[in-house]
């Protein structure tokens, strides 16, 4: 479901979602609970809180988005979410209120150097390093997330541990895993989509979950001055907000046409992160009346089986 | 309600019958007075227009669409692979319905149902080309044993003096010069043109397109961009849309 068509009903729920949550991390620190268990409520603080902050800059309320960026934030700094942190304090630069630039910046400043006061010795610590290390390299399989947290911070961990800590990181919606379990590599991607903005990681590619819906084919014109492939476009929604542009390649659409046919139906892509309108360079024109962040997607999976429906053919294997 | 057309042989079903080996499923969209059988993938389309300009047509307030497994529909219209029977003078209705289309010819010795594996398919969008440079090609046939004799990969096609030379991306010969009828058509040919396309596909385009044995195959082409290689006569008309290999993602 869309937040951003959501009702007053739903968004009272998430503003009490955020307290609540944020309460119940404090609570927990108070009697030296759990850590995971503090960071998660943090996490969905976090969460939330970008939903919130997404649906008062649609509502042209730069002043409450930009607060509740900055409660995301530091709910997401605290959590060790710091990608997530530092694109809420990236937004609220981008948005430019005066009352929450020192303290963006203040934030952006101490992130950057965290890499050097990570704190491994724990369950918790090593869950952070991973996350670090699955955003430094845009994506690692199980045995190369071993042999990076051994090359960057000298510690060695086992490849059940790995499958757990990614695991919780996608349950944090930090990150997003193709494969596994049985013997199958984890395939473990950052979680772009949920981030507060997705501007700094256009032309980067990772892994997207969401629900093919409506086909938009028609809302983009060709222009074959530099056509590539013949293409196939899709709203991606669900989770995702806001909702983003699928391009899917002809052979992709002709092999899974049953699936394109009968939407929605749910997809893990593999892809390049564009902007719609950057689509241009690939022939085609958006004609769409907001500006969606676009994925082209080299693989596909079956959301619901993680079965691979398609991979890209490379012509000579080059890119 | 059934509706339908009456074409006058069954030469389009033949070409199908072409489109069958390289495309599956064989996609078809029954609309605004005419019949479109179409083949897509990555880097290529082809629709094969059966246009619906007799006066004996049964109707023409249609909107259909439908995929076929090809495979059952090389079955069903087996008798028409065979170019000598799809040639005979002897008229061919097609019938509309949802979800199949009826086929007979007029004294019913033939009868086939082509049923849509999927009920209301979206049908690929292949877009027409307008502008860019046409050039008529003489004889497409001459054309097809070119391509098919050029090593590699992809196919470069070169448009400069007039002229359309084809040759491999990564070797400089076999260079060939594809004849053309002289005829050349564009609001800007004053500089070089040249496009990319795979070798196979390629092929596929030209020997459908000859198919047709028409006078008026053209060849449309942008620098860097897509081709279309079209042809007509006066029922039938075949476009194959290739879209190019960018010269950077080869070398």
């Amino acid at each position: 479901m869309n937040i951003l068509l959501l009702d007053n009903v739903r968004i009272t729920q998430l503003i009490k979602a955020v307290s609540s949550n944020l309460i119940r991390a404090q609570q927990e620190e108070k009697k030296d609970g759990d850590e995971s268990l503090i960071n998660s409520f943090l996490d969905k603080a976090g969460f939330d809180s970008v939903l919130l902050a997404k649906y008062f800059l649609k509502e042209n309320d730069p002043v409450e988005g930009s607060r509740y960026l900055l409660s995301g934030a530091y709910s997401f700094e605290k959590s060790g979410a710091f990608n997530q942190a530092l694109a809420c304090y990236n937004k609220i630069i981008n948005i430019g209120e005066e009352e929450f630039l020192d303290q963006a910046t203040l934030g952006i400043s101490r992130l950057d150097s965290i890499e050097n006061d990570l704190d491994i010795s724990t369950k918790e610590g090593k869950i952070i390093a991973l996350d670090f290390l699955i955003w430094k390299n845009y994506g690692l399989t199980t045995t190369s997330a071993q042999k990076s947290i051994s090359d960057e911070f000298n510690l060695e961990v086992s490849s059940a541990s790995i499958r757990s800590y990614a695991k919780i990181l996608e349950e944090r919606k930090r990150a997003i895993i193709w494969g596994g379990p049985q013997g199958r590599e984890y395939h473990i991607y950052p979680n772009i989509a949920d981030l507060a903005t997705r501007e700094k990681y256009y032309g980067q590619k990772s892994l997207f979950v969401g629900s093919i819906e409506n086909r938009i084919t028609d809302q983009f014109n060709v222009n074959f001055n530099n056509l590539d492939y013949n293409k196939e476009l899709f709203i991606l929604n669900g989770s995702i907000v806001p909702k983003m542009v699928l391009a899917v390649d002809m052979d992709a659409f002709v092999q899974n046409l049953e699936k394109f046919s009968r939407p929605p139906f749910a997809v893990k892509a593999f892809g390049e992160l564009k902007k719609s309108t950057d689509f241009g360079e690939n022939g085609y024109e958006t004609t769409l009346e907001e500006e969606l962040d676009l994925v082209d997607a080299n693989k596909l999976y079956d959301g619901q089986t993680e079965e691979a429906i398609y991979e890209r053919q490379e012509i000579g294997g080059h890119n | 309600m059934t509706t339908g057309l009456r074409i006058r042989n069954g030469l389009p079903l033949y070409l199908v019958g072409k489109l069958i080996n390289d495309f599956n499923p064989i996609f078809c969209r029954a609309h605004d007075r005419a019949i479109s059988f179409i083949g897509a993938r990555d880097r290529l389309a082809i629709v094969l227009n059966i246009i619906n300009n007799r006066s004996d047509s049964i109707g023409s307030d249609w909107n259909y669409a439908y995929a076929f497994d090809s495979n059952e529909v090389k079955i069903n219209i087996k008798y028409f692979l065979t170019k000598s029977n799809a040639n005979k003078p002897m008229p061919l209705d097609i019938m509309l319905s949802k979800n199949y289309l009826s086929i007979s010819n007029s004294n019913k010795e033939f009868q086939a149902r082509l049923t849509s594996i999927i009920e209301d398919p979206p049908i690929p969008r292949i877009k027409e080309m307008n502008d860019g440079i046409a050039i008529r090609i003489k004889d497409l046939n001459v054309m097809a044993e070119q391509v098919n004799s050029i090593d590699g990969e992809v196919v470069e096609l070169k448009y400069s003096d007039h002229r359309l030379i084809m040759k491999s991306i990564n070797h400089e010969y076999p260079t060939y010069t594809v004849p053309t009828a002289n005829y050349s058509e564009s609001k800007d040919d004053s500089e070089e043109k040249i496009t990319s396309c795979l070798k196979q596909i390629l092929l596929i385009s030209c020997q459908l397109t000859s198919e047709l044995e028409s006078k008026s195959a053209e060849l449309r082409f942008y620098p860097g961009g897509a081709a279309q290689l079209a042809s007509i006569n006066d029922y039938i008309s075949t476009r194959c849309l290739l879209t190019a290999v960018k010269y950077n993602t080869i070398l």
